[in-house]
């Protein structure tokens, strides 16, 4: 052949560790946060199994000041505040998880489908998100559990119910962003049709942001969750719930700080591991 | 040469973020004088802008690891000056044009309030504003950018940094973004500004520009100023084997098109094989009309529609390459999107042989990969499996790439090897017809010349029938045997590529050939 | 112009209406039966039956829905079960102390947004007023509430922390005793409503702050690094005039939207920082009604808030709007 051709060029040396290469942009802080996530899940589901003391049961005399055994005290009725906090974790934690995961699945399957189908599809799908997403959510949740009934579960549904729209409309908006790209026309161009198309070629690119706002949005579900617990619309006495421990607690603010304080601190801990790691998540993403 | 405006001695810069510094600049001593137009010539990554920057004292505070040397402008040193003295510098002594003047104007601000902080007088304004050609420039003070046009708006900016009588003017390829006709009257512009004794410090990528425009031409390569001379010394004879690479590597509308460009590391260069062109048509569109709703709002929020394509009668042969030249908003992108089949046609018929869609080569090559997948997954997408990887490791070399590549992700590949990796992928699929849109208008010259190469093998080799899209005439006539002329939606010439080229019939089409910088336009003749 | 404010109101009243029809829906899945709240647990079922008659519980639903949507324009929410009380009185008598200390709460949350988000902006050590927001947005409103009745009212004793005065029988013409402590001439009014407001109004500013403070420091960044900041700056215009004029408009619109956005939240947080601060507006009647399973009380304040919100972020969305000269009406 006469046409000059450069000779093949050379393979560029793969970078290895694409999760320390995360790590590394994330800060330090914030990778900690991260792992912290998964410690703060598992603590939450062997919680029942390793509390020191019947969170239940009178174990000591009430209203003891935090010390040795009774790393927080106890409570008016002599329970050991610690078991109460740890078990509490797990009525706070898991159940703000499974409201994220119902409403990202929800919300995500109804986003590729509005963003890959357009049309009516699209129209109805998202008018009924923009509905959703202009009402005041949690006054009607709180309005909705009001008329259900306290509960746990009903909480539950309530906020899942007002959750599932804002993962619609980014997994929407972030498919109609790719969708437009290049490399999906090209994809088309190649053959690439349907849902081959959008799992390969769509949906991927959708997790980075979708994966913020997850780990972000877990802070804000333990957030509401407390805020509807503290109301005394969670699980009746004598479950462990931070939110009705604070506000039981709340009256005695100035004699036994540690009642409504401890429940409360373990509430922000929470939160601020998952505010963390998903700003953390956030600047790595971007790549501020 | 006058007594300097500006002169740079021994400017070193080490630029990254944390520890990953490279060194930019690398020893870099050039100087400027009043009325001066000096170009700063140089390839993507030469450190040309970071030069311009650094004259500004602008370089991101955050990425700058080492900066050393001197850079005196009037009297008053930049490098290590305390920001007080820096933003003193940039509101008197030195202003620049930006290369892209669409996001250069604040949008919420009128242009009045933007060059009254420029530090311009009511009045003056007014003058500058004319005297860079724009009609009408009471309303112009009055408006929003938005309502501007590209070349408007880089008229603006060029008035804006003028209104202040800097020492010095830095214009970073103020061009490129721009429409080639309205690209030569920006350059017109700048050379006229040769009069205020301002010296101008002109980056461009393009020797062909700045033999048109500069009185001196310094080439710029990895961070070194490598010939500095008047510019038609360095046109003639360049000193360096980097501008006669660079120079060689150049193509106007005489370069020889018989045969393949020369490249680096080519010294005998054959001609190029007659191509047997087919007998059918490859691919035929016949009277294509398209509108789009981008017109003004009516009541309702309904947008007007807009005709963008306004009956296309083209035809490609098999082995036939017909380029289509236009500007932005000429119809162009549309029409190739059409005959993809990524749009379809509000009226008209288009037809094509073979079973096989026709293939298209993307404009942004990094952004027609899809990010997460490795490369040969996407070459070999939708093949059978037990050909797949040999069909891939094929393609591959037929492009000049490593088949090892197969395993590597986009960003992992440079735009050039990326351009060669979306080749492959259209060509495994053994489509009748190849549309190309703009492939090399975002590329080097050295990079375009490859590329150029490339496709132009191709086709003669597998008889493909190529849709050329491009604004750039030269690239249209080095490739294609015919070129087709869009206004506006509307096909205004067609005909052989050469016959276009010397002897056009329509009068956009001789706008389009004036508006390409040559460089026999001074120096060389 | 005139189109595009008329298709955003018809979108407002179309909000509204739905609204409506989640709280009728509500009253009508509730699982109690409002005549057996009436009658009491021990009344016989004809009794039970009648009151249903009466109240018109056994008519078809859209007739029933109809008849709750005329009592609303007549102003009629229905009878408070605890306080048997017009539940439109109730909210008559408690929107005012509410209003002040939303109001000034959003006053505060704005101005403290703008301080943090410039101070990330013009800092050196930026890192720390981001981690400090973090931390700041991680402290659920009830932690932050009894932080402030802690320490300025119990160990410090500067600011009162409970109710919103402390001068008896005071009582103005707006129902804001701020207000009317100004209009009345009365300083020491003004004085002591301020004190009690201090505290309560910080309580509910600090997510409020933090969330609109993190997205304005977020789109100060993006808008910062736009070439016509960069045209700014190489004007030799100093730093802080870069962010002022050229950063802070074209960076309003997200922490706008923010800013409505967190109104909304900030309901549920009203909540809990009246009943902390026993500030008696309609979040501690919430509270009450909320304990004592007073639905109709509770509808009823969830429209009326349902109301402000949604009208507060029409209006956020028509400022943006009108606000870009790039928007073609």
């Amino acid at each position: 052949m006469t046409v000059a051709r450069p000779d093949p060029e050379t393979i560029p040396a793969r970078t290895p560790g694409r999760l320390r290469r995360l790590a590394a942009r994330m800060g330090w802080l914030e990778t900690v946060a991260l792992v912290s996530l998964g410690v703060i899940t598992l603590l939450a589901l062997i919680a029942p199994w390793i509390t020191p003391f019947d969170p239940y049961l009178r174990v000591a005399p009430a209203h003891l000041p935090p010390g040795w055994p009774h790393l927080f005290g106890t409570d008016d009725l002599g329970r050991d505040l610690f078991s109460r906090v740890l078990l509490g974790v797990t009525y706070t934690w898991l159940p703000g998880l499974c409201i994220i995961l119902v409403a990202l699945v929800v919300g995500t399957a109804l986003g590729l489908a509005a963003g890959t189908m357009g049309g009516t599809a699209d129209l109805v799908i998202m008018r009924l998100v923009e509905l959703f997403l202009v009402l005041p959510s949690t006054l009607i949740a709180l309005a909705v559990v009001a008329a259900l009934g306290p509960g746990l579960v009903n909480t539950m549904i309530a906020i899942t119910i007002f959750w599932w729209p804002w993962y619609t409309r980014i997994v929407r908006d972030e498919v109609c962003r790719l969708r437009v790209r290049p490399h999906v026309e090209a994809a088309r161009i190649g053959g690439s049709r349907g849902t081959a198309l959008v799992l390969r070629h769509i949906a991927p690119g959708v997790v980075p942001a979708l994966l913020v706002t997850a780990t972000l949005d877990v802070a804000n579900v333990i957030m509401t969750l407390s805020l509807m617990s503290f109301l005394g619309l969670g699980q009746p006495a004598p479950a462990p719930e931070l939110g009705a421990m604070t506000a039981r607690g709340i009256d005695s603010l100035t004699v036994f700080w540690w009642l409504p304080i401890l429940p409360a601190v373990a509430i922000m801990v929470m939160c601020l591991m998952a505010n963390l790691a998903g700003d953390g998540l956030r600047r790595a993403v971007r790549g501020a | 040469m006058t007594e300097p405006v500006v002169s740079v001695r021994d400017l070193v810069a080490d630029l990254g973020r944390e520890a990953e510094a490279t060194r930019v600049l690398g020893g870099v001593s050039f100087a400027v004088g009043a009325g001066e137009i000096v170009a700063l010539v140089g390839e993507s990554g030469s450190g040309k802008s970071t030069i311009g920057k650094a004259l500004q004292g602008l370089l991101p505070q955050d990425a700058v690891r080492h900066l050393s040397g001197s850079v005196r402008i009037d009297g008053t040193e930049v490098i290590g000056a305390d920001p007080r003295t820096l933003r003193d510098v940039r509101r008197r002594l030195v202003r620049a044009v930006p290369q892209n003047p669409m996001g250069a104007l604040n949008p919420t601000m009128t242009i009045g309030r933007q060059l009254a902080e420029s530090g311009a007088a009511r009045d003056d304004a007014e003058t500058w504003l004319a005297r860079t050609g724009l009609p009408d420039p009471r309303r112009i003070l009055a408006a929003y950018p938005h309502r501007l046009s590209g070349g408007q708006r880089q008229r603006v900016m060029i008035a804006m940094a003028m209104v202040a009588r800097p020492r010095l003017l830095i214009a970073d390829e103020p061009t490129t973004a721009l429409d080639v006709t309205v690209q030569a009257q920006i350059l017109d512009l700048v050379a006229s500004l040769r009069s205020e004794g301002t010296g101008v410090l002109f980056v461009t990528h393009d020797l062909g520009i700045a033999a048109g425009l500069a009185n001196r031409i310094l080439v710029c390569h990895r961070g070194q100023i490598v010939e500095d001379g008047p510019a038609a010394q360095v046109i003639r004879a360049p000193r360096a084997a980097y501008s006669r690479a660079l120079l060689r590597a150049r193509f106007d509308l005489s370069t020889d098109r018989s045969r393949p460009l020369p490249t680096a590391g080519t010294a005998e260069i054959a001609p190029w094989p007659p191509v047997a062109k087919g007998k059918s048509w490859a691919l035929e569109l016949y009277r294509v009309v398209k509108h789009f709703p981008a017109g003004p709002r009516g009541r309702w929020g309904r947008r007007q529609p807009v005709r963008v394509l306004d009956g296309i009668d083209l035809r490609i042969a098999a082995g036939e390459c017909v380029a289509l030249v236009g500007e932005s908003g000429s119809g162009k992108s549309t029409l190739l999107r059409i005959a993809a089949g990524l749009e379809t046609a509000d009226a008209g018929d288009v037809s094509r042989s073979g079973s096989v869609p026709p293939q298209v080569v993307f404009q942004d090559a990094v952004g027609a990969l899809t990010p997460w997948l490795p490369i040969g997954a996407q070459i070999g997408e939708g093949l059978p499996r037990d050909t797949r990887d040999t069909c891939i490791a094929e393609a591959l070399r037929e492009v000049g790439l490593d088949p090892a590549l197969a395993a590597a992700l986009p960003s992992e590949l440079s735009g050039g090897q990326c351009q060669r990796a979306c080749v492959a992928r259209a060509l495994i699929r053994k489509p009748s017809v190849l549309l190309c849109d703009e492939p090399i208008s975002a590329m080097d010259v050295s990079l375009a010349a490859q590329v150029l190469n490339l496709l132009n093998d191709i086709r003669r080799r597998a008889g493909l029938g190529m849709l050329f899209v491009t604004h750039d005439l030269a690239a249209a006539r080095l490739i294609a045997d015919r070129i087709a002329v869009l206004d506006k939606g509307r096909l205004v010439e067609e005909g052989p590529s050469e016959e276009v080229v010397t002897s056009p019939r329509a009068a956009y089409t001789e706008q389009l050939l004036a508006a390409v910088p040559r460089l026999s336009r001074e120096g060389l003749a | 112009m005139t189109g595009y404010l008329l298709r955003r109101a018809l979108g407002f009243v179309l909000v509204l209406w739905m609204v409506t029809v989640i709280v009728f829906a509500l009253q009508a899945i509730i699982p109690a039966d409002p005549a057996r709240a009436i009658t009491g647990p021990a009344a016989p079922a004809e009794t039970v039956e009648r009151v249903r008659g009466q109240l018109g519980l056994n008519d078809p639903i859209p007739q029933q829905y109809v008849r709750f949507l005329g009592n609303l324009a007549r102003g009629d929410l229905g009878t408070s079960v605890r306080t048997r009380q017009p539940v439109a009185d109730d909210l008559r008598r408690y929107l005012p102390a509410t209003l002040e200390l939303v109001g000034a709460a959003m006053i505060l949350g704005t101005a403290l947004a703008l301080v943090l988000a410039l101070a990330q902006m013009l800092l050196a050590r930026s890192g720390a007023v981001r981690m400090t927001m973090l931390a700041a947005g991680s402290v659920p409103i009830f932690l932050s509430a009894m932080l402030l009745i802690y320490l300025f009212w119990f160990s410090l004793d500067w600011l009162p922390g409970a109710g919103r005065i402390g001068i008896r029988r005071f009582e103005g013409p707006t129902g804001s005793m701020v207000i009317d402590g100004i209009l009345l001439g009365r300083p020491d009014v003004v004085g002591s409503a301020l004190a009690h407001l201090v505290l309560p109004a910080l309580a509910l500013a600090l997510p409020l702050a933090v969330a609109v403070g993190r997205s304005l420091a977020s789109a100060l960044h993006d808008v910062l690094r736009q070439p016509y900041a960069e045209t700014a700056r190489g004007k030799g215009l100093p730093e802080y005039r870069v962010v002022l004029r050229h950063g802070l408009r074209n960076a309003a619109s997200p922490p706008l939207s923010m800013l409505g956005l967190q109104l909304g939240l900030m309901f549920g947080n009203l909540l809990i920082v009246e009943r902390t601060f026993a500030w008696p507006g309609l979040g501690l009647y919430m509270v009450q009604s909320l304990a004592s399973s007073d639905l109709p009380a509770v509808l009823g304040v969830a429209l009326t808030f349902g109301a402000v919100y949604i009208l507060f972020n029409m209006a956020v969305e028509i400022v943006q709007t009108l606000a870009d000269p790039r928007m073609k009406l």
